[in-house]
């Protein structure tokens, strides 16, 4: 452990109420102590540090380690923003009995990644408020948890639809009016059961999940290093450099791979230009939920050239496929470099207009202005990330908290508002635009030439682990490596900055009006396919198949003519 | 049995006269309709820097006529536990009193239907009843969304109906007569005439009251709560589709026009030319045919006025808007009323 | 045109359709099991109402009748149903719960209404058809509320404005929780 790690508070702390577990603690990686204890010492070091020290937790991660130690090992990842500092508590739980006790009641925030645990690799949360089915769809088998070892990533399980979680009761008196699971401003599927007093919420209950594509487990079996970030930029329609970056730079921290400072210079700038767009889609969206369509048609034409500027760069609009282990694969040229300002010129100045609009309007303040208040004190225990979190006065962000790519060099200013409310989160994406397009220009300014690729030799080592999380324009993503044989990971984990936020919501909307909810939920531009990318199955013939091009076509043609 | 036969041809006459106006009325209101939808499109489009439709036909103006032949084609759904009778006849008392409000307004000099002595009260009479339409629409379709659309806009209709009505005594006091085609005869000679440029401020404040309270009615963006896609899917007309639907949306827009139509009858003149010069010397038919277009002029450019709002303004949230009619408008209303009654009998009486 | 010795005219055969749509479907908003259907069929009747007030030319008087019961009364009536009944529950029903009970107070209330009816003295000519000129109608509708019936149109409009304020009262002590 290095002398610097020894100093910080939290670990004072720590060895105040737990004196013995200073020799439990490994630093492999700079600012990522992992610890392992006992599975009667993890739930109480997480409460103590979660509530006592102000931790907030990440997620958890559930492994079958069976084939290698024969036990399942479990892992909840704590951060301590401030001190720029990871904590990873780690069990071993014999693999007849895997079973731990549930954290929930004191650390709200792990609500669901506990549940996934157990969905997915069957770590059983003794003492959880609310254990039902997650994240497996409705007519998943009971008794089998798909992430274990025994199954390939294409095994077939039969259909059991007696296997569909209970429904949350509506409160007496209440009305259910169901939101989704297809509703017409959230383009993804999300099925929100909203109990409604009249027109206001007295409650909600969430079912979603409905996107799975088994992206973990192919990570955990079938795909190598190089082959991951393909797959990982492909888990959201926006932020796909986020995912790719964060998992090679999980990947570089683990086998201690120094990568070429142009590289993590270069992924700095296509991860801002990336945030520029996404919240650029973002107030366009938050616009049309309160019908003002004049605002999404002008602030998507403004987006615009940023996607050619992509395509420039990567030649793809989406899914650059920029990233690999070690570096990246595209360079930006003098010429590509003198494009990307000459176009941030341009989106600055439109983009001003339209704030300078924005910042007066008071028939949208009217709408967005004390709606889905989300208290500072809420964000924080329901662990709310991103500009969600900003919004409510919460000082988070990974690109300050936990940098990575060439962060540490660029002096990112935080943009924080203590509205707690949709407008709150509207001003720090707004004025978060102004601060990336600055950020893209400074490391523009300040890229260093030489190469774009380290040079590897041989295969990676294996079991050891890496975490990192980049700030994705919806807030923190985070993954989470372990290292593993001929040169695949052994378990990779990542969770998305909508799930988190996605559980803050139903506080978000309770007691609000049932014409606010649209925009309370469009207010941390929620990402559900983010969030749900384990498991695939379709619902309703439990059949996989791959389409041809040919087939796609003519299956369009049939679905139009009719 | 006797059969008086010239009795008989009068009668014959008058229903083929009546009769003929009824398509006449039908046929201007699809046209109407037609043209607003697309001029919607393309000042939007214009507003939000797009090119709008401008493919089929000669500057795309064939785009609404093919989508209405596209709706007449769509299947006739009626959802499985609706109350089947409801369902369909709910579209039709949403539509017939959009329609045959068309009867006393005045397109142009001698071009009103039936000049009734009691115009004003019959248009916000008939005006009302589609609310019942709209309601029963919305419970028969057996959707909760729907039946929130409908409850939605039973409120909001009630709650503006009030202001319309507050507006629309304004001028009816300064002129002493219900009848439109008095109140526009009233305002002839130039614009200096017209009521909007009378009596400061009343008729400027019910001007402006008839126009956003009017919205209201009309259902039009930033008051369409009661079909506000991103938060009630489609409201009350959720369940609906073909003809069904297409009844909807005629009446939606043909009320549309109507506000624009009362806005220029009540306060810009009606069908008087701005200036004499401009066909204020005619007579006979030549006038008609004159008063008419001046009539349809100004009824454009209101139209243009309320699809540029609509694309201006967010759509605001019910309770915004309750409050918007009972805290605001009403009590503004009433103290204009008042005023503008002290004006007329103190001032202009004497 | 004569039928069996009598002659009709067409105001006779408009006054039998109206009368007969407004006895019909008043009919039937005591007879639907269906509450709502109930209610739409009363909008109906008030609009056969208004309809005769057509036919004997008072034409204010009808547009009147279909701005405030159709118009606002009926949809108020649908509100109620709405609200009373918890709102999206779909199955509403309306029974008569004692029928001889309700045959009473109904014959009461024909009885009433006969008697008044009888008693009444009508001025004949005052529904024979004839050149409209209904705008004398509007003015003597003003003249007569703001002259010789100016104590009963205030103190109707007292006695709703005593409902409203009770009203509100009734609905704001609905929840002791908010103040």
């Amino acid at each position: 452990m290095s002398p610097e790690t020894l100093q910080k508070k939290f670990l004072k702390g720590l060895t105040e109420q737990f004196p013995d577990i200073l020799g439990k603690l490994r630093e492999y990686v700079p600012g990522q102590l992992i610890a392992v204890l006992s599975r009667d010492e993890l739930p109480k070091v997480t409460k103590y540090a979660v509530n006592q020290l102000g931790a907030r937790f990440v997620i958890t991660v559930a492994t079958d380690q069976r084939d290698k130690t024969g036990d399942f090992g479990i892992s909840y990842i704590l951060a301590f923003d401030e001190e720029k500092q990871f904590l990873v508590l780690h069990s071993n739980l014999p693999a007849d009995d895997p079973r731990i006790e549930s954290v929930t009641p004191d650390v709200p925030a792990a609500n669901w990644a506990e549940r996934e645990a157990y969905d997915m690799v069957g770590i059983v949360p003794e003492g959880h408020p609310d254990p039902r089915r997650l994240v497996l769809p409705d007519d998943f088998p009971a008794g089998i948890h798909p992430l274990r070892k025994e199954y390939e990533y294409n095994t077939r399980f039969p259909s059991e639809p007696q296997n569909a979680p209970p429904r949350m009761p509506p409160p007496e008196g209440s009305t259910v009016v169901p939101l989704g699971p297809f509703y017409p401003t959230l383009e993804e599927p999300a099925y929100f059961r909203l109990f409604l007093d009249g027109e206001r919420v007295v409650g909600s209950d969430y079912r979603g999940f409905y996107n799975h594509r088994a992206v973990e487990k192919l990570g955990d079996s079938e795909l190598n290093y190089n082959q991951v970030p393909f797959v990982a930029q492909q888990i959201c329609g926006i932020c796909g450099q986020v995912h790719s970056c964060a998992y090679v730079e999980a990947v570089e921290r683990a086998c201690e791979i120094e990568t070429p400072m142009r590289a993590k210079y270069i992924r700095t700038i296509l991860l801002e230009l990336e945030r520029i767009h996404s919240h650029l889609l973002w107030v366009g969206l938050a616009g049309h939920i309160i019908a003002f369509d004049t605002v999404l048609m002008q602030l998507w034409r403004i987006r615009e050239p940023v996607m050619w500027l992509m395509e420039r760069v990567t030649g793809n609009r989406k899914h650059y496929s920029s990233n690999l282990v070690g570096g990246v694969r595209f360079d930006i040229t003098l010429e590509a470099a003198e494009d990307i300002r000459r176009v941030l010129d341009k989106v600055e100045e439109e983009f001003k207009a339209v704030v300078d609009a924005v910042l007066i309007d008071t028939s949208l303040m009217a709408r967005l202005k004390d709606v889905g208040i989300l208290t500072e004190e809420n964000a924080r225990a329901l662990g709310a990330v991103g500009p969600t979190a900003r919004g409510s006065n919460v000082a988070i962000d990974c690109r300050v908290d936990h940098p990575y790519a060439a962060y540490d060099q660029l002096d990112v200013q935080k943009q924080v508002q203590d509205g707690c409310d949709c407008w709150a989160r509207t001003l720090v994406r707004l004025y978060e635009v102004f601060e990336s397009i600055r950020l893209v220009r400074k490391a523009l300014d300040q890229m260093p030439g030489g190469p774009i690729m380290a040079k590897i030799d041989g295969s990676l080592p294996a079991d050891r682990i890496g975490l990192c999380s980049v700030e994705a324009a919806r807030g923190e993503s985070h993954h989470y490596v372990r290292t593993g044989d001929n040169n695949r990971p052994y378990r990779w984990r990542l969770r998305a900055p909508t799930y988190p936020n996605l559980q803050a919501v139903g506080c978000m909307i309770q007691g609000v009006n049932l014409a606010d909810v649209p925009i309370c939920i469009g207010s941390y531009d929620p990402c559900f396919s983010c969030t749900e990318r384990v498991e695939t199955l379709d619902v309703n013939t439990n059949e996989i198949r791959v389409y041809t091009r040919e087939e796609l076509q003519e299956l369009s043609r049939r679905k139009t003519l009719g | 049995m006797q059969i008086d036969t010239a009795q008989l041809t009068a009668l014959a006459i008058e229903i083929a006269k009546i009769l003929a106006a009824a398509v006449c009325i039908l046929v201007f209101i699809l046209l109407v309709v037609l043209y607003v939808v697309l001029k919607l499109r393309w000042v939007i489009a214009r507003i939000q820097s797009r090119l709008g439709p401008n493919r089929t036909g000669p500057w795309g103006v064939l785009q609404t006529v093919a989508d209405a032949i596209k709706l007449f084609q769509k299947e006739d759904i009626i959802p499985r536990g609706a109350d089947r009778w409801l369902f369909t006849i709910a579209p039709a008392i949403v539509f017939i009193p959009a329609y045959v409000v068309y009867v006393v307004i005045p397109f142009g000099k001698g071009l009103t239907v039936r000049p009734l002595d009691v115009g004003v009260v019959y248009v916000t009479a008939i005006s009302s009843i589609s609310i019942i339409g709209i309601i029963t629409a919305g419970w028969a379709s057996n959707n909760k969304w729907s039946l929130l659309g409908a409850f939605r806009a039973a409120s909001q209709l009630i709650a503006f109906e009030v202001p319309v009505i507050l507006a629309m005594c304004i001028p009816v006091l300064l002129s002493g007569s219900l009848n439109l085609d008095v109140i526009v005869q009233k305002q002839a000679g130039s614009i200096r005439d017209w009521n909007l440029f009378n009596a400061f401020p009343m008729c400027q404040i019910a001007c402006l009251m008839l126009l956003i309270a009017g919205l209201a009615e009309a259902n039009t963006t930033p008051f369409d709560l009661m079909e506000a896609e991103s938060e009630l899917v489609a409201g009350f007309n959720t369940e609906y589709s073909g003809m069904k639907f297409a009844l909807f949306f005629l009446a939606e827009f043909a009320e549309a026009f109507t506000l624009s139509a009362l806005l220029v009858t009540l306060f810009l003149g009606g069908y008087n030319p701005p200036v004499h010069f401009l066909g204020g010397g005619l007579t006979g038919y030549w006038f008609s045919l004159v008063s008419l277009v001046w009539f349809l002029v100004k009824c454009w450019l209101v139209v243009v006025l309320i699809l540029w709002i609509r694309s201006t303004f967010p759509r605001v949230r019910i309770d915004q808007l309750m409050n918007l009619s009972w805290k605001g408008l009403v009590p503004v209303g009433l103290a204009n009323l008042l005023v503008t009654g002290a004006y007329v009998g103190l001032w202009v009486a004497r | 045109m004569a039928i069996l010795g009598f002659e009709i005219t067409g105001y006779q055969i408009a006054f039998v359709v109206l009368a007969g749509i407004t006895l019909g479907s008043a009919a039937l908003v005591v007879l639907m099991p269906n509450i709502m259907r109930a209610a739409l069929f009363l909008g109906l009747t008030l609009l056969g109402v208004a309809g005769l007030y057509v036919l004997m030319n008072a034409a204010f008087l009808a547009a009147v009748q279909v701005m405030i019961y159709v118009g606002a009364v009926t949809t108020m009536i649908i509100l109620a149903i709405f609200l009373s009944h918890r709102l999206m529950q779909v199955g509403f029903a309306q029974a008569i719960h004692n029928p001889v009970f309700a045959f009473a107070a109904a014959g009461v209330m024909f009885i009433f209404l006969f008697i008044t009816v009888a008693n009444s003295l009508w001025v004949r000519d005052i529904c024979a058809p004839g050149p409209a000129n209904t705008d004398v109608g509007v003015h003597a509708v003003a003249n007569a509320l703001l002259q010789p019936y100016v104590f009963p149109f205030e103190l109707a409009s007292v006695v709703l404005l005593v409902a409203l304020v009770g009203a509100v009262v009734i609905a704001k002590e609905d929840r002791p929780g908010e103040p």
